[in-house]
Parts: structure tokens; sequence; C-alpha cells
């Protein structure tokens, strides 16, 4: 077993010889691809694309943190148990009820006499309420008026 | 670190191509090989390369392996070698060797040539080519023992004709 295996070292070591013995075209350093790319490097490595990960998340959270919805702006925030009040909802009725303001205009009409009925349009004085247009009188009113009178 | 890279490569280079030569007889892949070898070596850094002659043997090994599945190129390195001599002498031993090395298969060329050329520890190859130390000793020992035999088939031969 020994001798096997010295022999095989034998064999070993001319084969290492002969391996030496072959003639190889050495190319210079300075015709070698380390030389001639010295600084070459993966333009998207792992670090980089590690930073650029980053960036992303980060500009992300940032955009979602400015543009967050707030209390004191409507729409997103507003409850929406509250039901939207239109001029068919409130009706023609020129009461004292607060009537929600929306962005379609709100016409009060009243009766003339001997003439067709006038209107006014309603001009909210706050956000969420609106006062009746001076000389108009509630219809009520005014049907009470002509009933006493005749 | 230009110089350092120059003394490791006037070092390491002559070495790497003749083990890639006797692995994949092929020169013009096993300088290929040996070349993109170093520029892997030069990516990942010396300083993160424990055993540099290994670990150049080793990717220059699968690099000259692929290039050889891609395109078997065979018998360029035997035509360039000098005539056979009658003779029984050492060079003619060292043609038979290298010869015989070369009906080796891949693998235990690779291995042969890592711990013979290389001087490797049957350890070192293991980890290297990622197999266990008995595959080495097994396969070391089925090597030699066919080069033995091709080398002794080769003697005979000039004997016979002399």
């Amino acid at each position: 077993m020994t001798n096997e295996r010295q022999d095989d070292e034998i064999i070993g070591r001319a084969l290492s010889r002969a391996i030496e013995t072959i003639d190889v075209n050495q190319t210079p350093y300075e015709r070698s691809r380390i030389a001639a790319a010295p600084a070459r490097r993966s333009i998207f490595g792992w670090s980089q694309l590690g930073f650029a990960v980053v960036g992303i998340i980060l500009a992300v959270a940032l955009g979602s943190w400015l543009t967050r919805p707030t209390e004191s702006q409507p729409g997103v925030a507003a409850s929406p148990t509250t039901p939207p009040a239109s001029p068919s909802a409130a009706g023609p009725s020129p009461t004292a009820n607060p009537i929600v303001a929306t962005s379609v205009p709100t016409w009060v009409y009243f009766p003339r006499d001997g003439l067709p009925p006038g209107r006014s349009r309603a001009v909210p004085s706050s956000r969420t309420t609106w006062t009746m247009p001076r000389g108009v009188r509630s219809l009520p009113s005014v049907r009470m008026e002509r009933q006493d009178s005749s | 670190m230009t110089d350092r890279w120059r003394e490791v490569y006037e070092r390491e280079y002559p070495r790497l191509v003749r083990a890639l030569l006797a692995i994949g007889r092929d020169p013009a892949a096993a300088e290929d090989a040996a070349q993109e070898a170093f520029v892997r070596a030069h990516k990942t850094g010396l300083e993160n390369i424990e055993k540099l002659p290994g670990w150049l043997l080793v990717v220059g090994t699968r690099e000259v392996f692929r290039k050889a599945k891609r395109a078997r190129r065979e018998t360029e390195l035997w035509a360039s070698l000098p005539p056979r001599d009658d003779g029984f002498d050492t060079s003619a031993d060292r043609v038979d060797l290298l010869a015989a090395l070369g009906e080796l298969p891949e693998r235990q060329r690779a291995i042969v040539v890592a711990r013979y050329y290389y001087g490797l520890s049957y350890d070192e190859i293991a980890d290297h080519f990622e197999i266990k130390s008995g595959t080495v000793g097994a396969t070391l020992h089925q090597a030699i023992d066919r080069l033995r035999q091709i080398q002794l088939a080769g003697r005979l031969a000039r004997g016979a004709m002399r």
C-alpha cells in the first residue's frame, strides 16, 4: 500500500514536471485584461442597488406623509353618514332652518300680488348656513296672511 | 495596488495557463480562462481571497470546462507538442504522461493537476471542487492508475518498435 502510494507520488511528480515543460504564450501584464480595465466594476453592483432601493422607499414614505389627509380638509375625512343636501331635498321652502351649502345655486321663490312668483338666489352667509334675502317672507306666513285677509 | 497585481499576475499566470492547458488541452481556451480567472479575482479583490493560486485554478478550470462543453475543441496542444521520440527517454515519458492525462475524464484531469502540479491538499481540493475528501483520494488513485497503464503501454510499444 505504501509502495503503491509512493509510486503514485512519483508519477504525480513526473506529471508535474511534464506540465511545467509546456510552452505557453505569456501575455504581458500590460496587455492583460486586468491591466486594460483596472477599475472595471459592475455599474449596478449590490451596493448601488441597495442604495437605490432605500432611496425609493424613502421617497414613497415621504410622499405619502406629505399627501396624507388631515382633519381640517373636507372630502376624504368627511363622515359618510351625513347625507348631502340638495336643492330638491331642501325644497323651495324658505324656512329658517339651516341649509347645508352646496355648489348648486339655491333659489327661493316668493309670491307677488297679481304677478307670477318671483325668485331670489339664496346666498350662504357661512360654510353651512345661509340667511334669507331681505324682504322675503316665508310661504307659510304669506299663506296665513292671505287666509286672514280673505 | 497595480504593482501588487502585476507581481501576482507574473507569478501565477504561467503556471495557471499550463495547468489549464493540461486540463483542457486547448491553448486558446486555457489562456482565455486564465485571463477570465484573473479578471474575477480582480473584481473580488485580493483581500477577499484566502488562497489565490487554488482559487484561480478552480475558477479557470470551471471556465475551461464551460468552454469545452460549448465547443469541443481538442487536439491543438497535441499537434503543437514535439514529435514523439522513439527512444525510451525522459522527453518521451513526458509526452506519454501528458497524452495519458488527456485521456482521463475532465474531472480527473482537474483533480490530478490540482494535486500534483498545484500541490493542493485533499481537503483543499475537496473544498474548492465541492466534493468529499474521500472522493478526492479515490479519484486520484483511479487517475494515477490509469496514467500508469497508459504510460506503460507507451513504453512497451516503443520497446517493441526498437
